[in-house]
């Protein structure tokens, strides 16, 4: 039963991945956006500060959530067109399932954007992101960032606002896993070791986990007609 | 399952009563703090603002996980009305919370733990109260409301444990103030606890009937056109 739900899973990111790698629309958009951010605020710190190190690790996180944002809005529309999602539904699948393969694929897609950008911040902003630990950080604030934005997008996809809606709902909630990743980020880029930034690293897996959770729970009732 | 006939008169009576002696007592019992002066004072109506803030809060997810249980509309009316008086209180403690910090601190905001979470919650709230006003099918609005109701409780601990590490690991600029406290204080502090939390109950019970009020006249007006 618990491998069938996996395979199931599995089947239904295979989808999305193919989806997106044939248009690659919100990959790009989601790339572009994050840089955008990244320039912007390079720019608003460069003049006001003098030094636009110290902001990196909080310009990284800005410009990921936005760019996630941004992704799961056009992650869900894609999904109300045509009625795709009903389709899904009504597919012999768990809710929970769909909700599993719709976080690992928004996860994936977010993974993607954050690994382009870390170089890219790193020249912006004169510090050193490119470590390898920064791959756990970026792993876990993905997923948190998935996990409940696939919940909230899925459930403001057919709504006046949609566009608006989502970032006022998502971005409050994710201010602790916010919080744990600029920390982990900032840790590592002065040179700390994984294990140094391990209290900001378990409060973004706790955010992962109950956040996921919950949202895994309560998924089939924001699909239900 | 009606409030009809029992009405909150004679509980906002006994409200109004309690906050006359909460004014009283910390307004001329409580003696006046060697340091602060006189401002302290807005601390027995901050305090209590704050505690019933997250009662609040918490009857919301109470009442959200009873709606998707039990599918009852009562539930959905008791959600939203502690969700509007919670965003109402954590309003007033922000808006105290500022007063006292231009006094004691000299700065209408800082990013101390407590005034930061309780902003944050107020955003999440806020998020709470926008999807209601979204939605028109009301199942689906009840539906939407209690999975951001339960989500955004869930997130109240990590959001109090984020906040709370992020301040202590960097050195705090102000101390809060000590917590000893003369007993005529302590003594104003309950009264005012008392009086805010008839308040509380008075207005969730009238705001209640106000929405059962509003479904009746709606379906009277069904049945007439």
């Amino acid at each position: 039963m618990s491998t069938d739900v996996w395979r199931k899973a599995w089947v239904l990111v295979g989808k999305d991945l193919a989806l997106e790698w044939r248009t690659r629309e919100s990959f790009l958009v989601m790339l572009l956006f994050g840089a955008i951010v990244g320039a912007i605020l390079g720019l608003a710190f460069e003049l006001r500060a003098g030094g636009a190190g110290e902001v990196a690790p909080g310009a990284l996180w800005v410009a990921l959530a936005f760019a996630g944002v941004l992704g799961l809005g056009r992650s869900m529309a894609r999904e109300e067109e045509d009625g795709c999602l009903e389709g899904l539904m009504l597919a012999p699948v768990d809710a929970s399932c769909v909700y599993l393969a719709k976080v690992a694929a928004n996860a994936l897609s977010m993974l993607g954007v954050g690994l382009v950008l870390l170089p890219l911040f790193s020249a912006f902003f004169g510090v050193n992101l490119l470590r390898p630990g920064l791959l756990v950080v970026l792993l876990l604030g993905a997923a948190g960032l998935s996990g409940v934005g696939t919940l909230l997008s899925t459930m403001v996809a057919h709504m006046r606002g949609r566009e608006a809606l989502l970032p006022v709902l998502l971005l409050p909630t994710v201010v602790p896993l916010v919080i744990g990743a600029v920390r982990a980020t900032a840790g590592m880029a002065s040179g700390q070791s994984l294990s140094a930034v391990a209290t900001w690293l378990r409060l973004m897996a706790v955010f992962d986990l109950v956040l996921g959770a919950a949202a895994c729970l309560l998924y089939a009732w924001v699909t239900e007609g | 399952m009606t409030c009809r006939d029992r009405k909150p008169e004679a509980l906002i009576g006994l409200s109004a009563l309690a906050m006359e002696l909460a004014i009283v007592a910390a307004l001329v019992h409580a003696p006046t703090e060697r340091v602060m002066g006189p401002v302290q004072r807005i601390f027995y109506f901050h305090v209590p603002a704050a505690a019933m803030a997250f009662v609040a809060f918490g009857v919301t997810f109470g009442a959200s996980v009873a709606y998707l249980a039990a599918g009852h509309p009562v539930w959905d009316a008791v959600a939203c009305a502690a969700a509007e008086i919670g965003e109402l209180l954590a309003a007033l403690v922000l808006l105290t919370g500022m007063l006292w910090a231009h006094a004691a601190w000299n700065t209408w905001w800082t990013w101390d733990p407590r005034l930061t979470t309780m902003l944050v919650l107020w955003l999440i709230y806020a998020g709470y109260l926008l999807i209601r006003r979204s939605v028109e099918d009301e199942a689906r609005r009840a539906r939407y409301a209690a999975v951001v109701g339960i989500i955004g409780f869930a997130d109240v601990p990590i959001v109090v444990m984020s906040i709370r590490w992020w301040r202590t690991i960097h050195p705090a600029v102000f101390d809060e103030q000590g917590v000893h406290m003369e007993s005529r204080m302590l003594v104003a502090l309950l009264v005012s606890l008392v009086a805010f939390a008839f308040l509380f109950v008075s207005l969730l019970v009238a705001r209640v009937r106000l929405s059962e009020l509003r479904d009746e006249v709606e379906s009277l007006r069904r049945s007439v056109l």
